[in-house]
């Protein structure tokens, strides 16, 4: 069966923020929504790496979006927040 | 613990993200939320995941606004973890799980249906009521017996809510879903005039709306007047609920009844739930229709009542429950 695989790796201007994404998502990927896709998730310091593998490309596409909006959402709500409550 | 602690809430089981803060003195101090409407048929659950994304820090730092309080002032962090849609579950967990890990704050876990029954009674003053829990995910009948909200009749397949949803997309009268305060059901079954046969199904203390869904959609199909299939549906499937209500107050002697859940807006079911009650001398409690739907405010409410009584969650066993019942779930806050 071929396996199809993505690998992002987002670096963060606040290590904080990387940590807070790390801890944030790390039960999604423990506990995953199917089995259609899987994820490793690693921290090294301001870095988020992911890998995502699947076996189709809709499972890749679904899974890729899903992390990526987690983040984004993840780390434009403690970033505002920071800025506005110091 | 502070001396007035104010706890963060957060909803995301299905169609609303909802931010609530709350302090101990039973204050809603915010409330905003966020709804997710689909343009046609029903909740699509990663679309509404997406949506939440995409307003989840808008809705946190109104509500933070709102309170006057910054994320010093908060103590904790609650979450809905379940029952609901895995997806919206997921974002409000990732968003909830963030929040507690950036500013080191405790975690709690709350489940979905035991916070619309907490906000029932914070509002209410309801102490001790056999519930009626009617939503677009959940029918049951609940009371509290030795530590948990036991379960005393719930539906074997739809909730009724998605019932009454369906049934309105299905016969083209949806959406909107609500039309001058009723359910677009309700409001058409008011201008029916004649009951047709539909199924009437309790079995035991437990409801099942999947045949009377099937054999209403087959009467409007059959040329039945809309009016009179909704009034007959209506009356059916609002009597069934009842009925295994009025089970459970046998079963239980509760002296109050407390009505939660968005179905709970029905001034139609509040209307036969208020009868039957009277019959048995039992007070009856309408959560207020803004509270009677998802919203964050429950969630951080039944949050704080949990953390006053030591309920956390490390974040990294946070984990959504997409079929977490409510007779899973210790109440230590209520007393025998």
């Amino acid at each position: 069966m071929r396996k199809l695989k993505v690998s992002i790796e987002l670096e963060f201007t606040d290590k904080k923020i990387a940590n807070t994404v790390y801890n944030a998502i790390l039960p999604e990927i423990r506990n995953p929504p199917s089995k259609r896709a899987t994820v490793e998730l690693n921290l090294k310091d301001n870095k988020i790496s992911l890998n995502i593998s699947a076996t189709t490309i809709s499972s890749l596409r679904a899974a890729v979006n899903s992390y990526l909006r987690w983040i984004y959402s993840i780390s434009e709500t403690c970033r505002k927040l920071v800025k506005e409550n110091g | 613990m502070s001396s007035n602690i104010i706890v963060l809430g957060i909803e995301s089981t299905a169609h609303t993200f909802g931010c609530g803060i709350v302090d101990e003195k039973g204050n809603i101090l915010a409330d905003v939320r966020g709804e997710y409407t689909p343009v046609k048929g029903g909740i699509h659950p990663r679309e509404a995941s997406q949506y939440f994304t995409s307003i989840a820090h808008t809705i946190i730092r109104k509500a933070l606004s709102e309170a006057k309080v910054t994320m010093k002032n908060i103590d904790a962090i609650a979450v809905a973890l379940g029952p609901g849609l895995g997806p919206c579950l997921r974002t409000g967990a990732t968003i909830a799980r963030a929040l507690a890990s950036y500013f080191n704050k405790p975690l709690i876990p709350v489940n979905h249906a035991v916070a619309h029954i907490e906000i029932g009674k914070l509002l209410t003053g309801a102490k001790d009521p056999l519930v009626i829990y009617v939503s677009g995910g959940n029918t049951l009948i609940t009371a509290y017996a030795k530590g948990r909200y036991r379960i005393f009749g719930e539906t074997l397949d739809l909730a009724l809510g998605n019932t009454l949803d369906v049934f309105a997309r299905e016969a083209g009268i949806a959406p909107p879903y609500i039309i001058e305060g009723y359910h677009v059901v309700d409001y058409y079954a008011n201008k029916g005039k004649n009951i047709l046969d539909l199924p009437y199904i309790v079995k035991g203390q437990d409801v099942s709306f999947s045949g009377l869904l099937t054999a209403a959609l087959r009467l409007l199909r059959e040329g039945y007047p809309l009016e009179d299939v909704c009034l007959s549906f209506r009356e059916n499937a609002y009597n069934m609920v009842v009925e295994v209500a009025e089970r459970g107050l046998a079963h239980t002697g509760k002296k109050e009844i407390l009505l939660v859940g968005g179905v709970a807006a029905s001034p139609i079911l509040r209307s036969k739930v208020e009868t039957m009650a009277k019959y048995y001398n039992v007070k009856v409690y309408l959560t207020p229709p803004k509270y009677s739907l998802d919203n964050g405010v429950m969630i951080a409410w039944t949050g704080l009542l949990a953390y006053k009584h030591g309920v956390t969650i490390p974040i990294d066993e946070s984990y959504v429950k997409q079929r977490w019942r409510i007779d899973e779930v210790d109440i230590p806050w209520m007393e025998e």
